[in-house]
């Protein structure tokens, strides 16, 4: 668990953020996942942001029901967010950048 | 995913087929009108950047990715400032943006932006709020306009104006700008005042003639009509009287040209009043030099005709080309002393040349400062130069003790006497000649009739004796 | 003394010479006499030149346009005046002249001295 936790703290994280062009939704995805990484991952991400509106042939294989949707290509294992990306909390947990109260190690089992 | 699908958290459904994956676009009108909107917004020239409340970019169109160097998808969400950082033409701007913003919503304006290359530009920007239908402002919609070019250019025009403007104050020639429709003056330079004496404002609003320039209206047009032909026209020569009086010549050049679409005169006047006074003295001296010029060649021509008659053909060409250069010799001095007049003593030293290295033991010469008339010089060194070659060949100074004794002087008397005197001897002995050649008319005749008084020639047993006299006012200055 | 008109008498024609160069009025004079022609006088100023003409001794004259910056304008027409021939002398080209003097023959310096005989005797009175 510690190793984990700790690779976890200086993986590199690639991002993907498919939308379908210009609207609140897509603006709002964006600024959010955009905030998330500032504060949480700053300098080890990697975020790409796919029109696939423009470009529908982006979405092949990636296996994309909907838009705006946001992939985590890396660290493993394969994550998938639909929808605004508003839930702060539910993605940071997803993107394991957040512990559940009884993960978080004490000092008496370090 | 269903239940995201269901409470309207998505804007599309993705569907793979054998042909790739289709979108199918959930909100129906809104959507095809964002689509339009985005196509237009895509071929825009200007850069058109939106940001949320927390001045985050949510949309970028094609011509801010160009104008930024940043693509959309690594623009979009990012913080303004790391696309741009702005900064404001001076301080009062920015607080005049803020309170445009907040009572009018919108604010226009120029602004320099520096890239994240570090590359400045120079923007002009329309800012617009964003709200929603209930006035709650959602973000802030930039339209920019790189004027980068246009100001490099407005400044270059603007350096330009400042260099031709102080060209045209500090001209040392008068600078005169005339509309060619009016063909009044419409601007003039500090210079044209110091040269005509009228003053700047009296000098605004006159055609050129009504300033003395052009002789009357009817040249005015004439000048200007064919200014329109040929866009040059040069007077070189053109009478000018100035205020006050005074005459002056003056060169003229004008020329037609176009300044920022409007078509102007300018007319370039040069003062060439000492110029022509140096051209006619040259003029003068030139038409005094030829005939001085001619005169030696009437001299020569008849020293020539004088030579063959009283002389021996066999010897003809020698002693005229000898006579010659007794004249030339004489002349060098004359030219030396710009006609003005020669020393007796310049001119002994320069008829006896080639016997330089006798002067002071066999050849003497003695006499105060004398300075002949251009006249008297030519005919007493064309003496003396006869008699040297004389004294050479025959004389005194055919042998080697022989000496001549050259002197002259100038008698105080109530009419002041100008006499020289050549004397021989030590040489072989002489006897009087039988025949008297041309020789002979040089040294008698010739030279009394250049002094205006007399001259003789004698051959006691001693050696030659030659004397000359006149009244100093026909043989001296 | 009356200027002489015709050559009944054979005298030879009385000449005056206005030049201020003494080296050419010199070579005039030879050339004159040795073609048999008489010496009237030899004037170097417009002055003396007016006082020989004034006095009726001379029955032509050959004038040196230019005697040291004088015009010799004055003498030509009183010689005009008294219907005596003469000649111009010039050192100056024709384009640097102004006068015409009259219209009388102008010759150009140097001038070979056979032309200026023949054209001396060219304006005097035919034999």
């Amino acid at each position: 668990m510690q190793a984990a936790a700790t690779a976890h703290a200086v993986a590199r994280y690639i991002l993907q953020l498919y939308i379908t062009g210009v609207t609140s939704r897509s603006a709002r995805a964006i600024s959010n996942i955009r905030k998330i990484c500032d504060e949480h991952l700053e300098g080890r991400y990697d975020l790409a942001i796919l029109d696939i509106s423009q470009h529908p042939v982006l979405a092949a294989g990636q296996q994309i029901i909907a838009a705006p949707t946001l992939i985590k290509k890396l660290p493993l294992p394969l994550r998938r967010f639909i929808g605004d990306m508003s839930q702060t909390e539910r993605i940071l947990l997803g993107l394991d950048l957040r512990r559940t109260a009884e993960k978080t190690p004490t000092a008496r089992n370090a | 995913m269903l239940r995201a699908i269901r409470s309207g958290e998505v804007d599309a459904l993705v569907v793979e087929s054998a042909a790739g994956p289709q979108i199918y676009i959930l909100q129906g009108l809104d959507a095809e009108l964002n689509r339009l909107h985005a196509e237009m917004l895509a071929q825009v020239s200007d850069a058109v950047i939106a940001v949320d409340t927390e001045d985050r970019v949510v949309y970028v169109n094609a011509a801010a990715e160009r104008l930024y160097g940043f693509a959309a998808s690594e623009a979009l969400g990012q913080a303004r400032s790391n696309i741009y950082e702005s900064r404001w033409l001076c301080p009062e701007d920015e607080a005049a943006a803020t309170t445009a913003l907040r009572q009018l919503g919108e604010w226009r304006g120029e602004k320099t932006h520096v890239r994240h290359d570090g590359r400045e530009l120079n923007i002009e920007a329309g800012i617009t709020v964003l709200r929603e239908v209930s006035g709650q402002p959602t973000g802030v919609l930039s339209v920019i306009r790189d004027v980068t070019e246009r100001k490099r250019h407005e400044e270059k025009v603007l350096i330009s104006e400042i260099r031709y403007r102080r060209l045209f104050e500090a001209a040392h020639d008068g600078v005169l700008i005339l509309d060619p429709g009016t063909r009044k003056i419409i601007d003039a330079n500090p210079f044209m005042t110091q040269m005509l004496g009228y003053s700047h404002n009296q000098l605004i609003g006159k055609e050129l003639f009504e300033i003395g320039l052009l002789k009357d209206e009817a040249a005015s047009q004439e000048m200007v009509r064919k200014l329109q032909r040929v866009n040059q026209v040069r007077y070189e020569n053109l009478p000018l009287e100035c205020q006050g009086g005074r005459r002056q010549e003056v060169e003229v050049v004008a020329n037609l040209y176009d300044e920022n679409g409007s078509p102007v005169i300018q007319c370039n006047i040069r003062d060439i009043t000492e110029r022509r006074r140096s051209e006619e003295h040259v003029e003068l001296l030139m038409a005094e030099v030829n005939h001085r010029a001619k005169n030696l060649l009437a001299v020569v021509q008849a020293i020539a005709h004088l030579t063959s008659k009283h002389g021996d053909p066999a010897t003809f060409a020698a002693r005229l080309s000898d006579r010659i250069d007794g004249l030339a010799a004489g002349q060098d001095l004359l030219v030396k002393n710009l006609w003005q007049g020669v020393e007796v003593s310049d001119l002994v030293e320069v008829q006896l040349a080639h016997f330089k290295d006798l002067i002071g033991t066999r050849v003497l010469i003695e006499g105060p400062r004398a300075r002949l008339t251009p006249a008297a010089a030519q005919g007493i060194g064309m003496a003396l130069h006869e008699l040297a070659t004389n004294a050479a060949k025959y004389g005194a100074l055919s042998n080697i003790e022989g000496q001549v004794h050259i002197a002259w002087k100038i008698t105080a008397a109530t009419k002041p006497a100008f006499s020289m005197s050549w004397l021989e001897h030590g040489g072989p002995k002489v006897a009087a000649p039988t025949r008297k050649g041309f020789g002979h008319i040089v040294v008698g005749r010739m030279a009394a009739a250049a002094v205006k008084g007399s001259a003789e020639i004698t051959f006691p047993e001693r050696g030659l004796s030659w004397t000359l006299s006149a009244p100093a006012e026909n043989a001296l200055t | 003394m009356s200027p002489r008109t015709t050559m009944l008498d054979h005298q030879p024609w009385r000449v005056l010479i206005v030049e201020d160069e003494p080296i050419l009025a010199f070579a005039l004079e030879e050339l004159l006499i040795e073609s048999g022609f008489e010496i009237a006088g030899v004037a170097g100023e417009l002055e003396t030149a007016l006082t020989i003409i004034e006095s009726g001794v001379c029955d032509a004259a050959i004038l040196d346009a230019n005697l040291a910056g004088v015009n010799v304008g004055p003498a030509a027409s009183v010689l005009a005046a008294r219907g005596l021939p003469f000649l111009i002398l010039s050192g100056y080209s024709s384009d640097q002249q102004q006068s015409t003097f009259f219209g009388a023959l102008r010759l150009q310096k140097p001038c070979r001295p056979d032309r200026l005989i023949q054209a001396l005797r060219s304006i005097l009175p035919a034999q």
